[in-house]
């Protein structure tokens, strides 16, 4: 039983090209504006396709105990492998993507495949 | 040269603090108490602050109310252990709209050399 639950959980993972966590300390007005403007920049990059969960370290410490995050705010790649975090200023939004190694799965970066595979298919 | 004060009424806890950052580009200087600090703050212009949560006087969370007051919107970070006991009144400051954020105790070296440059330079990724 236990296996089919982590199957199914991974499957649903599987299906976002990114998966993100944002752990922070208390959700203050500047949390609230900071993120929201993330998840704006997270949706227009990445088309989307994109999963993030943030978890308030102040409510609920377990959570920073169990993954062991160092300070806040932390932003945790967990798909694609492999795992990265990274701790900070996350106004630097596209230097975060690029440090995560996030760029290639840009939305323009999967344009860019699709007209590669697009022309090679019309020379065919 | 940016400059870093550390808070803590643990004397190992600051040494440590001087080991790790005296070979980087980074000033510190530290305080034993919530009162020093607040004097500290007074005199000179920090671009970092760790501070102790559990201080024997003035806590953490009070310093934090007293030195928001004087140093503006500069990092603030509260050293402590993730327990909800530690949190409820930190809690309170937060709906007091004052602002901070953790540092996991206990830290190491590097990790702690990492965490300073994340805040105060560019964040590093790491696994």
């Amino acid at each position: 039983m236990k296996n089919t639950k982590m199957v199914v959980e991974e499957g649903l993972e599987s299906c976002r090209n990114v998966v993100l966590e944002l752990y922070v300390a208390g959700a203050t007005s500047k949390y609230r504006e900071i993120i929201e403007e993330f998840r704006t920049f997270l949706e227009s990059t990445f088309s989307g396709n994109y999963e993030l969960t943030v978890l308030d370290i102040i409510d609920n410490p377990q959570a920073g105990e169990d993954k062991k995050i160092l300070a806040t705010p932390t932003l945790i790649k967990k798909f694609p492998a492999p795992e990265k975090r990274i701790i900070g200023d996350l106004s630097l939004k596209e230097y975060i993507i690029k440090a995560l190694g996030l760029e290639n799965m840009k939305i323009e970066s999967f344009d860019q495949q699709n007209s590669e595979q697009e022309r090679k298919k019309e020379l065919l | 040269m940016m400059r870093i004060l550390v808070v803590d009424d643990d004397d190992a806890i600051r040494k440590m603090f001087h080991l790790t950052l005296e070979d980087t580009d980074y000033s510190l200087d530290t305080a034993e108490s919530g009162e020093e600090a607040l004097r500290l703050v007074k005199e000179h212009r920090y671009d970092l602050i760790y501070l102790d949560l559990k201080m024997p006087r003035m806590n953490g969370v009070e310093t934090l109310r007293e030195l928001r007051k004087i140093v503006g919107k500069i990092p603030i970070y509260i050293i402590t252990a993730y327990h909800q006991e530690f949190f409820a009144q930190l809690k309170s400051a937060i709906a007091d709209g004052i602002d901070f954020e953790l540092l996991r105790k206990p830290v190491d070296h590097q990790q702690l050399i990492l965490i300073t440059e994340s805040i105060l330079g560019k964040p590093k990724a790491y696994r």
